[in-house]
């Protein structure tokens, strides 16, 4: 979970914590959050709604909610202390973000095009007459048809596939180091999304970008990510490379997941669901907010939040009584 | 924390305002159901002795033209003017709405048909349409109600018309159609709860209204006649004499007509509050 | 054994702009046993929804025949069909449970409309509460608001009420898509004891492929209206023999060799009469198949597919 020594982390996150509204009492939505990760490396951010990921993911990406209140001991991202510096060098320059609904986040009056060249234009990326081929080269890259035709286009007039990968294309634009990609293909039908995810992959691993995928879908983390961090209830729990989350679950929440992923069960009676739901947040909140729901709670999980554990291979949790 | 506190000031402010609208109406109310039996004098009987006095220890709101006491006259009106309002805005409401739902249920030609009724209706001012009810209903309280209830349909037509056709498709309301609700049971218990916030809200808004349109109405001589009390009818007669200085004739009649009017008004506001969908 | 359920030449076109017309169901012929589970697996634009609601006769076919227990009831138009004997012995259970509650009632007396009324009196109240206790929803929440329950809780609801009008044919569309994971296995598997304890016949539409298999005993795979593959579940999804169900399958996000669909689909607007809609997307496209429609053929023991080059 920690850097190797040679390789310093790209992201260094440290007491992330995210409030909303005005009462004190009330426990962070999003506790403690503590989160290295290295450049080039692709991460999963799993949990269920009310989990805190995309939460933290927009905070990496710059694009918190204002009326949101972060406090954090430590929270570097490509090479800039956020809280020393603000947050104006991170947006869309190191960092690009692609959201869910691609449709609402493209501007409906303004063409493709001219989206893709405001971008370059912002960033200095591209210039004067170099724009134009670079708008041409970017809807290649990300395997729009007919590129030089489609620059006038209107998102209107293009499929939600399409629309995601001009997206994709803003999002690389301005030649970032992270690329957040937040649940970008749910509500794509799954052929569509089996395309975009590649596409993102091939494109992040061609520039060795570092990338955070946002899913509900432990399938989707598995078959593309290496590392694959869950939370629940604005708690990390389990921070493992992919194929020993699935092999070794160690955190009890993380377990039950798995086996209520319908992917994983041979037939209806294999499929567990998880008891109980995502806690409220308030004065009795335990200390672990899976206190409640699991069985194997003890008395120490709701007064104390278990210590982050690594285990052999960077498997990380935080568990007092871990599988 | 300014917000939460701007926030506090105005449901304060709301609460003060409700607790006004309630205690006005329920003078009003218990004028309207007492009026007759506490009224000093005999709202009818004139007594030419005493015709324009000004206000005094024995007649607290002076007396018209005919003698008459216009205290015991305003209260008595109270009566006529609510029953006068209340049925004009149930018949609006009730026939508005049955209008407007079957047109947004029905949608194609009924939809166009009904539209063009309500946009006819609209099309006259409320003066014309009741001079034109009083010719075929003869010059009388009903065309008084009559002529406010169809001036004020268009309304409730109009919401109850855009608020069904919307719900129609609703999957709630294609769940019941599943469970074998007829169309006509679906519009009445599926769709009608839903959209009667809005309605109820206008009724009492338009309680107000209608009291100001009997009023105006009598005030032209139609409908209400002398000698019977009503607000409309007492500002008509105080109009006469504003110049020679009887002030006292038209200001308690119009005082009450105001006050009444802000009170439904009040009331249409506490109302709204009340059924916020954010509060239920 | 006779079907409870035969489908034949369904159709369903919708105007389009320009005169022109949308094919969302386009030639569709299936048959459901009693007791028996389909599962209707397409993805945006195949027809599926149009295909449950059809057979819930919310909407009129445009062509076809829906027999049901042997009658044919897709001829009596949906604003008649509610005072239909039958109208309650085929049920729909909504993607968006929360849509499917009316906002103004208590959960109770949304089990209640089941019953075909709204009346709250003791027997209503009784029978509401032991169908809440059938699908799990505890005693306390019948007295909440939909916007006062999860979309679990409102999923039961919506399942209480289905059931409330001892249906025969459930229908589900996409009951468990906005769920989170953990709330979908509880859901799916409450709706497989129900159907178990019930002996229901399920109509199970859904894009998702494992919840299909999990549920499911035979599955109908769509595009863009027409039926592309169906059999029973473990041979399609095994051995699938149309290109369009080898890609949905090799899509999935866990497949050993995902692939990905070249082009977009064809636009369902006045598509070819005479031709596979898939071909152009096709790795396996031949001349042929631009210029004739594939119809079922027998490719294994009740497994067809509609292609050409099989």
């Amino acid at each position: 979970m920690t850097a190797p020594p040679a390789d310093p982390p790209l992201i260094s996150i440290r007491g992330l914590t995210i409030c909303f509204g005005a009462d004190a009492a009330r426990p962070p939505t999003v506790d403690d959050v503590e989160l290295d990760i290295r450049p080039g490396e692709f991460v999963a951010l799993v949990g269920e709604s009310g989990s805190g990921k995309s939460l933290t993911a927009h905070t990496l990406a710059g694009i918190l909610d204002p009326a949101a209140k972060l406090s954090a001991e430590r929270l570097e991202v490509a090479g800039i202390d956020v809280l020393a510096d603000g947050w104006d060098q991170l947006r869309g320059r190191k960092v690009g973000i692609v959201f869910q609904n691609s449709r609402a986040a493209l501007n409906p009056i303004r063409s493709i095009g001219r989206q893709l060249a405001d971008v370059f234009k912002a960033h200095g990326t591209a210039s004067g007459s170099a724009i134009a081929p670079a708008v041409v080269a970017a809807l290649t890259d990300v395997r729009i048809p007919d590129p030089k035709r489609r620059i006038s286009a209107y998102p209107g007039e293009l499929s939600g596939g399409m629309c995601q990968r001009v997206m994709l294309a803003i999002a690389l634009a301005g030649n970032p180091s992270l690329l957040v990609a937040d649940e970008p293909t749910t509500g794509l039908d799954v052929t569509t999304q089996s395309a975009i995810l590649a596409l993102l992959l091939e494109r992040v691993r061609a520039r060795r970008m570092a990338a955070i995928l946002i899913t509900h879908d432990l399938e989707l983390a598995r078959a593309y990510a290496e590392r694959i961090i869950v939370m629940h209830a604005g708690q990390i729990v389990e921070d493992a490379p992919a194929a020993a989350l699935f092999a070794n679950p160690r955190h009890p929440y993380s377990a039950l997941l798995i086996t209520a992923t319908p992917a994983r069960a041979r037939s209806v009676d294999d499929l567990s669901g998880i008891p109980g739901k995502t806690p409220d947040l308030n004065a009795r909140t335990p200390a672990c907010r899976f206190a409640d729901r699991c069985s194997r709670a003890e008395p120490r999980c709701r007064t104390e939040f278990p210590p982050l554990r690594i285990e052999v291979d960077g498997h990380g949790f935080h568990c007092w009584r871990p599988l | 924390m300014a917000e939460t506190a701007a926030k506090q000031s105005a449901v304060t402010a709301a609460n003060i305002r409700t607790t006004i609208a309630v205690a006005l109406l329920a003078v009003f109310v218990v004028a309207a159901a007492l009026g007759p039996y506490v009224a000093p004098y005999d709202p009818l009987a004139p007594a030419p002795l005493e015709a324009l006095t000004a206000p005094s220890l024995s007649h607290a709101f002076g007396t018209d033209a005919y003698g008459r006491d216009i205290l015991s006259r305003v209260l008595v009106a109270t009566r006529l003017d609510l029953i006068i309002a209340v049925a004009a805005v149930l018949i609006a409401l009730t026939m508005g709405t049955a209008l407007g739902a079957f047109a947004g249920w029905a949608g194609g030609w009924p939809d166009r048909i009904i539209g063009r009724i309500i946009d006819t209706i609209m099309a006259f001012p409320l003066f014309v349409l009741a001079v034109g009810v009083a010719a075929g209903l003869g010059n009388s309280i009903s065309s008084v109600i009559v002529a406010t209830a169809i001036v004020n349909l268009p309304f409730y037509a109009r919401q109850a018309r855009s608020d069904v056709s919307r719900q129609r498709k609703a999957a709630y309301v294609e769940a019941a159609a599943l469970a074998g609700f007829s169309p006509i049971l679906l519009v009445l218990l599926q769709i009608l709860p839903n959209i009667a916030p809005p309605l109820m809200v206008q009724s009492s808004l338009n309680l107000g209204w209608a009291i100001l349109n009997a009023a105006g109405l009598s005030f032209i001589g139609l409908g209400v006649r002398a000698p019977t009390a009503e607000w409309g009818i007492m500002v008509s007669e105080g109009a006469a004499n504003i110049f020679s200085g009887e002030w006292w004739m038209f200001i308690f009649p119009g005082a009450a007509l105001m006050i009444a009017i802000l009170t439904f008004s009040l009331c249409g506001d506490a109302l709204r509050d009340l059924l916020d969908p954010k509060r239920r | 054994m006779s079907s409870l359920l035969e489908v034949t030449g369904l159709r369903k076109l919708f105007p389009a702009g320009h005169g022109g017309k949308l094919h969302a169901v386009d030639e569709v012929d299936f048959d459901l046993a009693g007791g028996e589970s389909l599962g209707v697996i397409g993805e945006s634009g195949s027809g599926k929804s149009t295909i449950a609601r059809l057979i819930a006769r919310l909407a009129d076919p445009t062509a076809g025949r829906i027999r049901f227990e042997g009658r044919d009831i897709g001829a009596i138009p949906s604003r008649k069909f509610a005072g239909d004997v039958a109208r309650k012995s085929i049920q729909l259970v909504f993607q968006s449970a929360g849509d499917s509650l009316n906002p103004a009632y208590s959960a109770a007396r949304n089990i209640v409309v089941g019953f075909g009324s709204i009346r709250l009196n003791s027997e209503s109240r009784e029978w509401a509460s032991s169908l809440a206790g059938e699908v799990g929803l505890a005693p306390e929440l019948l007295d909440r608001r939909p916007h006062q329950l999860s979309g679990g809780q409102q999923a039961r609801v919506g399942i209480a009420r289905a059931l409330a009008c001892e249906p025969r044919l459930l229908i589900l569309d996409e009951p468990t898509a906005p769920l989170d994971v953990s709330v979908q296995a509880t859901v799916l598997k409450l709706i497989d004891g129900i159907r178990r304890k019930r002996r229901l016949s399920l109509m199970f539409v859904s894009h998702d492929l494992d919840v299909v298999r999990l549920m499911c005993d035979r599955v109908m795979v769509l595009y863009l209206g027409r039926v592309a593959e169906i059999g029973p579940v473990g041979e399609v999804l095994s051995a699938p023999r149309h290109p369009y169900t080898r890609a949905l399958i090799a899509s999935a996000p866990g497949s050993a060799a995902p692939t990905q669909l070249p082009g977009e689909a064809t636009s369902p607007i006045a598509p070819p009469t005479n031709a596979c809609l898939f071909a152009s997307r096709c790795g396996n496209a031949a001349p042929e198949c631009a210029l004739r429609r594939p119809q079922l053929v027998e490719v294994g023991p009740d497994h067809r597919a509609a292609c050409l080059r099989l």
